[in-house]
């Protein structure tokens, strides 16, 4: 009976050894360099704006070990679970709300109109809104010096950025460069 | 009833009022030089630290201070008084809604802008009107001008709301510091010049961080925990600064917040350990109310191991409830600060 019992707990612990991780093969290390075969094409970029000035496909399997979507975010061993899905806005999305400067004018207007009332009967008040006053109306000169409204300055077009698409694709394994010229 | 106060144990007013603002002042230095090291040496640590450490008690001993500066009846202050409750509680709620709707409803950028734009109108709208009310009361002050001053604030908002924002969470540390100027000229007088001089080593360690920081590289790792605490200080909004400047600059400023509150403020003004209500003028009222008011101080205590229990648990997770949360301490700062002015 005992050797039975050796027998079998010698047999579990060879057959648990064969599955544990430890002696799994540690995963392929990802290349960080990769070479891949290009071709480019010079003309007309279709679908685009015309700001682009070129464009680069690239098949999803050179890049990330072909996952999907630009850049994952893997979170660190023992992290909480991946950030919140939608983004809280940054700098760059707060100049885009449309009616901000119409309300930021309103509120404007509100504050010279209000300071009218604060300065009125203040003999003190009355100096300082004038230095503010004049101050403005300095800052506005220097503004309007500075801008290209002034005639006689070259007023050129406004020259568009360069910019150019970077496309992942699903099958292929060429990397296809556009150019516009 | 026999009462056992911080003068007790604190030696300031048992000292000649030199020596002891002499203590006080070095205990200040101390403690702006330490936080200073370690918020530019290990600012992700720190601030991990001192937000586990330091995030419930700070809020229970706030709750605690704004006890004692309650009118036990309001009589004449009470519009003043329901206009400051009713706007913290709304306004909290408000952000927490704007946050947790704008996540679940997947709203888009610009509608998440417009949002907090408004919210920080409304906030600046309450703040005046509270300044208004109060310039009414006693001692009366001519403070017509926080009118055009808020209709410019909401323009600058409706501009650049985030980095309106931003503003808030980097001035709100720097209230502690106006409170605790207020109570020592009420309540040690003596410690005054003091006080203000250790004040002017805080831009001072400023200058510090932000010139050895200034060229320093972003802090590395991009974890969920790193991501939040970066944001927080204003990354993605003052694009182009480095992270490790903006954390520990957040860090230093917010060690400095804690300290107030959890020592510089008990010692100064409440002067007796939390649970005693000798000096809490609404537990005066009747049996009730001291009850009542003890209760919540205990629940204080609950809701402080609850935190720590959580922080252990999930600290990503707490962390991000906790500031949304916290935003209820931020506004009930205005009403007593206007009290004090």
């Amino acid at each position: 009976m005992n050797g039975l019992v050796t027998l079998t707990s010698a047999a579990l612990l060879l057959a648990w050894n064969a599955i544990a991780p430890g002696n799994v093969a540690p995963p392929p290390k990802k290349p960080e360099r990769v070479v891949a075969e290009v071709k480019i094409e010079r003309g007309a970029i279709k679908g685009e704006g015309r700001a682009v000035q070129a464009k680069i496909i690239i098949p999803k399997g050179l890049v990330h070990g072909g996952a999907a979507g630009a850049v994952p975010v893997v979170p660190a061993p023992g992290a909480a679970p991946a950030p919140r899905a939608v983004p809280a806005p940054n700098a760059r999305d707060q100049a885009g709300l449309p009616f901000g400067t119409i309300i930021a004018g309103v509120c404007m207007s509100l504050a010279a109109v209000s300071l009218v009332f604060v300065v009125r009967g203040n003999r003190g008040a009355k100096t300082t809104a004038l230095a503010i006053v004049a101050g403005a109306l300095v800052l506005g000169a220097f503004s309007a010096a500075y801008a290209d409204l002034i005639p006689g300055r070259p007023n050129g077009p406004v020259p568009v950025p360069a910019e150019i698409v970077i496309e992942l694709v699903d099958g292929g394994d060429t990397v296809t460069l556009q150019l516009a010229r | 009833m026999a009462t056992a106060t911080l003068d007790d144990v604190a030696p300031p007013r048992a000292e000649s009022p030199a020596r002891s603002a002499l203590v006080f002042a070095a205990a200040a230095t101390a403690v702006i030089a330490a936080s200073c090291l370690l918020a530019g040496f290990a600012p992700l640590g720190f601030s991990i630290v001192t937000v586990f450490l330091f995030a419930g008690p700070h809020n229970w001993l706030e709750a605690r201070y704004m006890l004692t500066r309650m009118p036990a009846r309001w009589g004449p202050l009470t519009l003043y008084f329901t206009t400051g409750i009713a706007g913290v509680l709304l306004l909290a709620a408000g952000l927490a809604a704007v946050r947790w709707l704008g996540e679940w409803l997947r709203l888009d950028s610009e509608m998440w802008l417009a949002l907090y734009a408004g919210w920080n109108s409304v906030f600046v709208a309450w703040v005046a009107a509270l300044a208004l009310m109060r310039s009414r009361q006693n001692p009366r002050r001519n403070w017509l001008w926080i009118v055009p001053g808020a209709f410019v604030l909401i323009a600058l908002n409706w501009l650049w709301p985030m980095t309106w924002s931003l503003a808030l969470v980097y001035l709100h540390p720097l209230v502690a510091l106006w409170f605790l100027d207020r109570e020592i000229g009420k309540m040690q007088p003596a410690w005054r010049t003091a006080y203000r001089g250790c004040l002017l080593l805080v831009p001072a360690a400023l200058g510090v961080l932000w010139w050895n920081l200034a060229s320093a590289p972003n802090l590395p790792g991009n974890d969920w925990l790193q991501q939040q605490i970066t944001q927080h200080a204003g990354a993605g909004i003052l694009s182009g600064v480095s992270t490790h400047l903006l954390v520990s600059t957040h860090t230093f400023l917010e060690m400095l917040h804690y300290g107030v509150w959890i020592v510089a403020i008990p010692l100064v003004s409440v002067r007796m350990t939390p649970w005693q209500l000798d000096n809490v003028p609404l537990a005066r009222r009747s049996n009730a109310w001291r009850a009542a008011i003890l209760a919540a101080v205990a629940a204080g205590v609950i809701v402080m191991l609850v935190l720590w229990g959580g922080f252990v648990a999930n600290y990503p997770l707490t962390r991000d409830i906790y500031f949304t949360v916290a935003m209820l301490h931020v506004l009930a700062e205005v009403p007593f600060l206007l009290r004090l002015l």
